[in-house]
C-alpha cells in the first residue's frame, strides 16, 4: 500500500540545512490504519504531503495505492493522482466557506466528472451516516467545529477515494468530538475500503492493529499498536 | 458549476467590492461607448448629408467652390450628348425659428433629377406623383422632412424666414414629407432656389452620371473641374480621421485606469480565497482550472459590467454628441447629427472593450490563483515577499516598455495609431515604476515625516508601504489618472496659450467684418460688393480708419488636391503680423513681387513642404507654379492654407468677391470710444445687408470660446478617469480593511476606539492621495510633452508653446486629497461596526 524508497527532505534556515528525514526506507503492504505520530514540528505534515503528492522529498521515491508518484514532481500527474485517489481531511477543516455543505461535499464528484444520481445519493448517505443530512444547505460558518470536521469527512470519502489522508484530524476538537471523529473515520473507512493514513500527536486516536510510524532523529520507525 | 457557485458566494459577500470593481469597468466601457457613438452618427449624418447631395453621381463638375454658369449645363445636354446631368443648387442658410438654425437648401431639376434616384428616393417620388405641378409652379415653395418639421417646429402652409449671405428672404413649406434622407434640408424646384438665393443664371454644381471622365472634354478649363464624388467623400472624411482617432485614444485612456482596478479588485479576490485556492489544489484542481476560474470569473463579471456600460453610454452619448458635433461644425463641416442610435457594433466594441479591459487586469491575478500551493497557507507576509520580486522584474519591464515606446515614436511618424501605441508604452512603462519608486522613499518619509506623528497615523501611513503589493497598484492607478487631467489640462493650457499669443500677433485689424458664416472658423460666404462700397464710402469709417484690409477665402485645384486659399491686402502691419516657422531671407520681396506664396504649419507638415518647395495651383490660366516662400504658424485651422497676395489673386484667379474685411484704426485715437461708435454705424447698416462684425477683441473672446467649446469634452474624459481611480483607493482601502480585520481585533481590544480605527483608513487614503499626487506630477509632464510635441503635431501639424501653469499643480494636489479624503470615508465609516464581535472565519 505505501512504500518509500530512501526518502529524503531537508529544510534550509540561515543556509543551513536541516534534514527531517533522510534515506527512510518503507515497506507496507497491510490494509491496517497508518498512523503517523509525533510532537508538533517532528514532520507528520511534511510527510503527508510527500506522500499525497503535494510536497516534494529532496530525494527517494513514493510508491503509493501501486501508483508511483512523479519523481520530478510533475504537478499535472500528481494533481490528476490526488484528485483520484485520495481523501484529506484538515486539522482546520478547510471547507469552502462559499460553499454550502450540500456543494462542498459534492465538489470532489464534480471534479472528478463522477457527479451521476448514484454517486450523489452514496454523499448523501455518508452524510446521513455522519447524522447531519438535515445540515444539507448550511453553510461552513453556520456549523460547529465537530460537524465541520465531519461534513469535512464526508467529502474526503464522497469520490470513493483509495486512501484517506487525516492530518491532526482531532487537533482543533475537544475530546468528546475527537472519539466520535476518530471512530467515524475509521468506520467509514473499513465500510469503504479505504486505507486510512493519519498524522497525529494524539496517542489516545491509535488503537489496536495500527501501524504506527515515527519520525525522530531523521528516521522513521515502524510499529503495531496492540 | 459548483466552482462557479462558490465565485458568485464570494463577490455576492463582498459587494461593495465587487460592485466597486463593475463600476470601474462600466464608467470605462461608457466613455468608449459614448465617443463612439458620436463618432459612428456624426459619419453617418454626413454619409446621409452626402447621399443628399450626391444620390447615384459619380461624378460633379463644379469651380471649386464658385458657382458655375447654367449655359454649362445646356452645352453639357446638347452638345456632349450626356443625358445624365442635373443642375443642383446647394447652399448652407440659416432659418429663423426660435433660433436662427443652420439648414441646407438644394435645388433640384425633378426631370433631369430622374436618372439620380436612388431606391431610398421615397419622399422624391411621392412628391414627383402627387404635386410636381405644385413644386414647379408654386412661388417661393419648398418641401421639408417630417423629422425636420417636428425639430423646428414648422406647419404645412408655413412661411419662414431664412437668411442667405447679407439677406433675408421668405420661403413657403408646401408639403411634409415622411422621409429621412429629406432631413435638416428644404428641397426647392431648382428656378426657385435660384430666385431665393438671387443667382438667376448660374448653379452650385452639375451632377453626372458618367463612365468616363474624358466625355466632357474640352469643357473641363478655366475654373471648371470635375470631381469623383465617392473620392471627395473619402477626402473629408479623411480629415476628421485625427480628430477621431484623438477622441477614442482619450476614451481608451480611462480604460486603462480601469484595468488597474480590476487588478486590484482580482488581486485582492485571489489573496482572500487563497486558502480556497490551496483547498481545491488538494482536492486535485489543476493550476490551468484555476487559472480558468479566475478568468471566468472575470468574464461574467465583465460581461455584467459591459452591459450596463453600453447601456451608461448611449445615455452619456445623448450628452456629448452635443459637444462633438459642435466641434465639428467648429473645425470641420456643417453637420446636423439629429438622433444618436445604438448600433450592433458599438455593442460589440464595448463588450470587447470591457472584457479585453477587464482580462487583461485579471490576468497576473489570475496566474498568481494558478500557483496556488495545496493547502499550505499563503501569509499576506509571503504575499508582500512574492511583490517584491515582481517589483525587481518590474524595473527591467518598465525600461524595456518606455525603450520600445521610445524607439516606435521614433520610427511611425506616419501612423497616428502606432504613435497612441507607444505613447500608452511609454505611459504604462513610467507608470510601472511607482511602485518601486514609493519603495524607495518609504524608508525616507518614515524617517522625516511618519516618525513624528501619533502612533495611530502611523499604523496607518506604514500600512501602505508594508502593503504594497496592494497598495503600489491604486497608488499607481490614482497617479495614472492625475496624470492624464495633468497632462490634458497642460496641453490644453499651452494649446490656449499659443492661440491667444497667435491671435494678439495675427488680429491686426481694429474691427473685423464678414459674411454670415455657418461654420465658426471659416468665412465662406461672400460680401456684395454694393455693401463694400457703402462701408469705404462711410464718412465715420473714413474718418478714423487708417487702412481697410480684405480677405478672400476659396478653394483651388493643386497638384496636391484640393486647398484652401486665402488672399490678403499686404501693408507693414499685417507682414508683422506673420509668425514664421521658417522664411527665405527675402520672403516680403518674393511674396508682394514674385510667384511666391506662404503656406500654414499644417498643410506644410500635411504635405511635407519646406520653403523653397513648390505647389502647382489651379489658375484660370491653368496650372501655375508657386513658390514657398515661407511657412507661418496658424491654428485657424488644420487642413492648413495658402496665403497669396491679393493683387496676384485677383489677377490670376479673377475673383473680385470680398471674404472679410479689416478695418485698421488710425494710431492716436481712443480705441473703445471709435470702435463703439463705428459699430453703431455698422449695426445701422446691418439693418439693410446682414453681415457680421466684430472687434478685435470681440474677435479673440469668440474664438477662445469656440476653443474652450471644443475642449469641453477632454473635462468630461477627465472627471471619468478620475472617477474610475476615485473607486480604486475606496475598493484597496476596503480590501486593506478586510485584510486586517485580527490586527484591528486586537487594537480594539487593546483599547484603540473605532474613531481610532477610522483615523487610521483616513491616515491611509490621504497617504494614498498625497503620494499619487507626487507621482503624477513627472508622469503628467511626460505625457503633457508627447502630446504636444508629439502626438498632437504629428496628428495636426501644430507646433504648439510649451506653457506652465503653477497653479494646475496646486490643483492636482488638492484634488488627489479630496479625492482620497472622501474615498476613505466609506471604509472608515465601516470600522463603526467594530471588530470584537466578529467571527474568526
Amino acid at each position: 500500500m505505501l512504500k518509500l524508497i530512501n526518502l529524503s527532505k531537508s529544510f534550509t534556515e540561515a543556509d543551513q540545512k536541516t534534514f527531517i528525514f533522510e534515506n527512510i526506507n518503507l515497506d507496507l503492504k497491510t490494509n491496517a490504519p497508518i498512523i503517523i505520530l509525533g510532537s508538533s514540528g517532528s514532520g507528520k505534515t511534511t510527510l503527508l504531503n510527500i506522500i499525497s503528492g503535494i510536497d516534494q522529498a529532496d530525494s527517494g521515491e513514493v510508491i503509493i495505492a501501486g501508483t508511483t508518484l512523479d519523481k520530478h514532481h510533475n504537478q499535472n500527474q500528481n494533481t490528476l493522482f490526488r484528485k483520484e485517489n485520495l481523501g484529506f481531511v484538515f486539522q482546520f477543516y478547510n471547507l469552502i466557506p462559499t460553499l454550502n455543505v450540500e456543494d462542498n461535499i459534492l465538489l470532489p464528484l464534480e471534479l472528478n466528472h463522477k457527479n451521476t444520481t448514484e454517486n450523489k445519493n452514496y454523499v448523501i448517505n455518508l452524510l446521513d451516516r455522519v447524522g447531519l443530512k438535515h445540515r444539507l444547505k448550511s453553510f461552513p460558518d453556520m456549523l460547529s467545529g465537530g460537524e465541520q470536521q465531519r461534513i469535512s469527512l464526508v467529502r474526503a470519502l464522497g469520490h470513493k477515494p483509495k486512501v484517506l489522508i487525516a492530518d491532526e484530524p482531532t487537533g482543533n476538537l475537544d475530546k468528546a468530538n475527537s472519539e466520535k471523529i476518530n471512530k467515524l473515520m475509521r468506520e467509514l473507512c473499513q465500510l469503504n475500503t479505504v486505507q486510512l493514513i493519519m498524522a497525529t500527536h494524539n496517542p489516545d486516536l491509535i488503537e489496536k492493529g495500527d501501524i504506527v510510524l515515527e519520525i525522530s532523529n531523521k528516521n522513521i520507525t515502524v510499529s503495531n499498536a496492540e | 458549476m459548483i466552482l462557479i457557485k462558490s465565485s458568485i458566494k464570494y463577490f455576492t459577500k463582498h459587494n461593495l467590492q465587487t460592485v466597486l470593481a463593475l463600476i470601474g469597468i462600466l464608467l470605462g466601457v461608457s466613455i468608449v461607448v459614448a465617443i463612439d457613438l458620436c463618432i459612428v452618427s456624426s459619419q453617418k449624418a454626413f454619409k446621409t448629408s452626402l447621399e443628399q447631395s450626391f444620390g447615384k453621381t459619380t461624378h460633379f463638375l463644379s469651380a471649386s467652390g464658385n458657382d458655375i454658369s447654367q449655359e454649362i449645363y445646356t452645352k453639357i445636354k446638347k452638345e456632349k450628348k450626356i443625358d445624365q446631368a442635373t443642375p443642383v443648387i446647394e447652399k448652407n442658410i440659416l432659418i429663423k425659428t426660435n433660433d436662427w438654425v443652420r439648414i441646407k437648401l438644394l435645388g433640384l431639376d425633378p426631370f433631369s433629377y430622374q436618372g439620380f434616384k436612388t431606391t431610398s428616393d421615397k419622399g422624391l417620388d411621392e412628391l414627383s406623383q402627387a404635386s410636381l405641378k405644385d413644386f414647379l409652379l408654386c412661388d417661393n415653395c419648398g418641401y421639408i422632412s417630417s423629422k425636420t418639421a417636428k425639430k423646428l417646429n414648422i406647419q404645412k402652409h408655413q412661411e419662414i424666414v431664412f437668411q442667405h449671405e447679407s439677406s433675408y428672404k421668405k420661403i413657403r413649406i408646401l408639403d411634409i414629407i415622411d422621409d429621412d434622407k429629406l432631413d435638416n434640408l428644404i428641397l426647392v424646384d431648382i428656378s426657385t432656389a435660384q430666385k431665393l438665393l438671387d443667382q438667376p443664371n448660374t448653379i452650385s454644381r452639375i451632377d453626372l452620371i458618367i463612365k468616363d471622365p474624358n466625355e466632357l472634354g474640352e469643357l473641363v478649363s478655366g475654373d471648371l473641374e470635375l470631381v469623383e464624388s465617392l473620392k471627395n467623400k473619402k477626402s473629408t472624411q479623411k480629415m476628421l480621421s485625427s480628430f477621431n482617432l484623438n477622441l477614442y485614444s482619450l476614451s481608451f485612456l480611462s480604460l486603462i485606469v480601469a484595468v488597474f482596478l480590476i487588478y486590484n479588485t482580482m488581486s485582492f479576490s485571489i489573496v482572500q480565497r487563497q486558502t480556497i485556492f490551496g483547498i481545491f489544489r488538494t482536492l486535485g484542481l489543476s493550476s490551468r482550472e484555476i487559472f480558468e476560474l479566475v478568468i471566468k470569473e472575470t468574464l461574467i463579471l465583465s460581461v455584467i459590467a459591459s452591459v450596463i456600460g453600453i447601456a451608461l453610454g448611449y445615455g452619456l452619448a445623448q450628452i456629448l454628441i452635443n459637444f462633438i458635433s459642435q466641434t465639428i461644425n467648429d473645425l470641420y463641416f456643417v453637420v446636423e447629427i439629429s438622433e444618436v442610435k445604438l448600433e450592433i457594433f458599438t455593442i460589440l466594441k464595448g463588450l470587447v472593450a470591457g472584457i479585453l479591459s477587464a482580462l487583461l487586469g485579471a490576468c497576473l491575478p489570475a496566474y498568481q490563483a494558478s500557483l496556488s500551493p495545496a493547502i499550505q497557507h499563503t501569509k499576506r507576509s509571503s504575499q508582500e515577499r512574492e511583490f517584491d520580486n515582481y517589483l525587481k522584474h518590474l524595473w527591467k519591464i518598465s525600461i524595456a516598455s518606455i525603450s520600445l515606446g521610445f524607439i516606435i515614436l521614433g520610427f511611425s511618424e506616419d501612423y497616428l495609431i502606432i504613435n497612441f501605441m507607444a505613447l500608452a508604452l511609454i505611459l504604462v512603462g513610467v507608470a510601472i515604476l511607482v511602485p518601486n519608486c514609493i519603495k524607495i522613499i518609504s524608508s525616507g518619509f518614515d524617517r522625516v515625516l511618519v516618525s513624528k506623528l501619533s502612533p495611530i497615523n502611523k499604523i496607518g501611513i506604514r500600512s501602505i508601504f508594508r502593503n504594497l503589493s496592494r497598495t503600489a497598484i491604486t497608488i499607481t492607478a490614482l497617479s495614472m489618472a492625475l496624470s492624464i487631467a495633468l497632462a490634458l489640462d497642460i496641453t490644453v493650457g499651452s494649446f490656449r496659450k499659443t492661440v491667444i499669443d497667435w491671435l494678439s500677433a495675427t488680429l491686426q485689424s481694429d474691427i473685423y467684418i464678414s459674411a454670415p458664416s455657418l461654420s465658426a472658423n471659416k468665412t465662406t460666404g461672400n460680401l456684395s460688393e454694393e455693401f463694400q462700397q457703402e462701408i469705404y464710402k462711410n464718412p465715420i469709417i473714413q474718418k478714423f480708419s487708417q487702412n481697410i484690409i480684405s480677405y478672400r477665402n476659396n478653394w483651388v485645384k493643386s497638384n496636391l488636391g484640393e486647398l484652401m486659399i486665402a488672399s490678403i491686402d499686404f501693408n507693414e502691419r499685417i507682414e508683422k503680423s506673420f509668425k514664421f516657422k521658417e522664411k527665405s531671407s527675402n520672403w516680403t520681396k518674393d511674396f508682394t513681387e514674385n510667384d511666391s506664396i506662404i503656406i500654414s504649419e499644417p498643410l506644410a507638415f500635411r504635405f511635407k513642404l519646406k520653403t523653397g518647395d513648390s505647389i502647382n495651383l489651379k489658375t484660370r490660366y491653368g496650372f501655375k507654379q508657386f513658390r514657398v516662400a515661407g511657412i507661418f504658424y496658424d491654428y485657424g485651422n488644420e487642413q492648413g492654407i495658402i496665403m497669396i497676395h491679393n493683387k496676384k489673386y485677383k489677377k490670376l484667379w479673377n475673383d473680385l468677391k470680398i471674404s472679410s474685411l479689416g478695418i485698421m484704426l488710425k494710431p492716436n485715437l481712443d480705441k473703445d470710444l471709435t470702435i463703439s461708435s463705428i459699430k453703431q454705424e455698422l449695426a445701422q447698416l446691418n439693418t439693410v445687408h446682414n453681415f457680421n462684425y466684430r472687434s478685435n477683441s470681440d474677435l479673440k473672446q469668440e474664438t477662445l470660446r469656440i476653443f474652450d467649446r471644443t475642449f469641453q469634452i477632454t473635462k468630461a474624459l477627465k472627471i471619468i478617469t478620475i472617477l474610475i481611480a476615485f473607486i480604486s483607493i475606496i475598493s484597496t482601502l476596503l480590501a486593506m480593511n478586510i485584510e486586517k480585520k485580527k490586527e484591528y481585533a486586537i487594537l480594539e481590544a487593546l483599547g484603540t476606539t473605532r474613531k481610532n480605527l477610522a483615523q487610521i483608513t483616513l491616515a491611509q487614503s490621504l497617504s494614498i492621495g498625497f503620494l499619487s499626487a507626487i507621482f503624477s506630477l513627472p508622469l503628467g509632464l511626460l505625457q503633457a510633452v508627447l502630446l504636444i510635441n508629439v502626438i498632437n503635431y504629428r496628428s495636426f501639424g501644430w507646433t504648439l508653446r510649451f506653457h506652465q501653469d503653477y497653479s494646475i499643480f496646486i490643483q492636482i494636489l488638492v484634488i488627489a486629497i479630496l479625492a482620497s479624503l472622501i474615498a476613505g470615508l466609506i471604509p472608515a465609516i465601516r470600522h463603526t461596526k467594530g471588530y470584537l464581535a466578529l467571527r474568526n472565519d
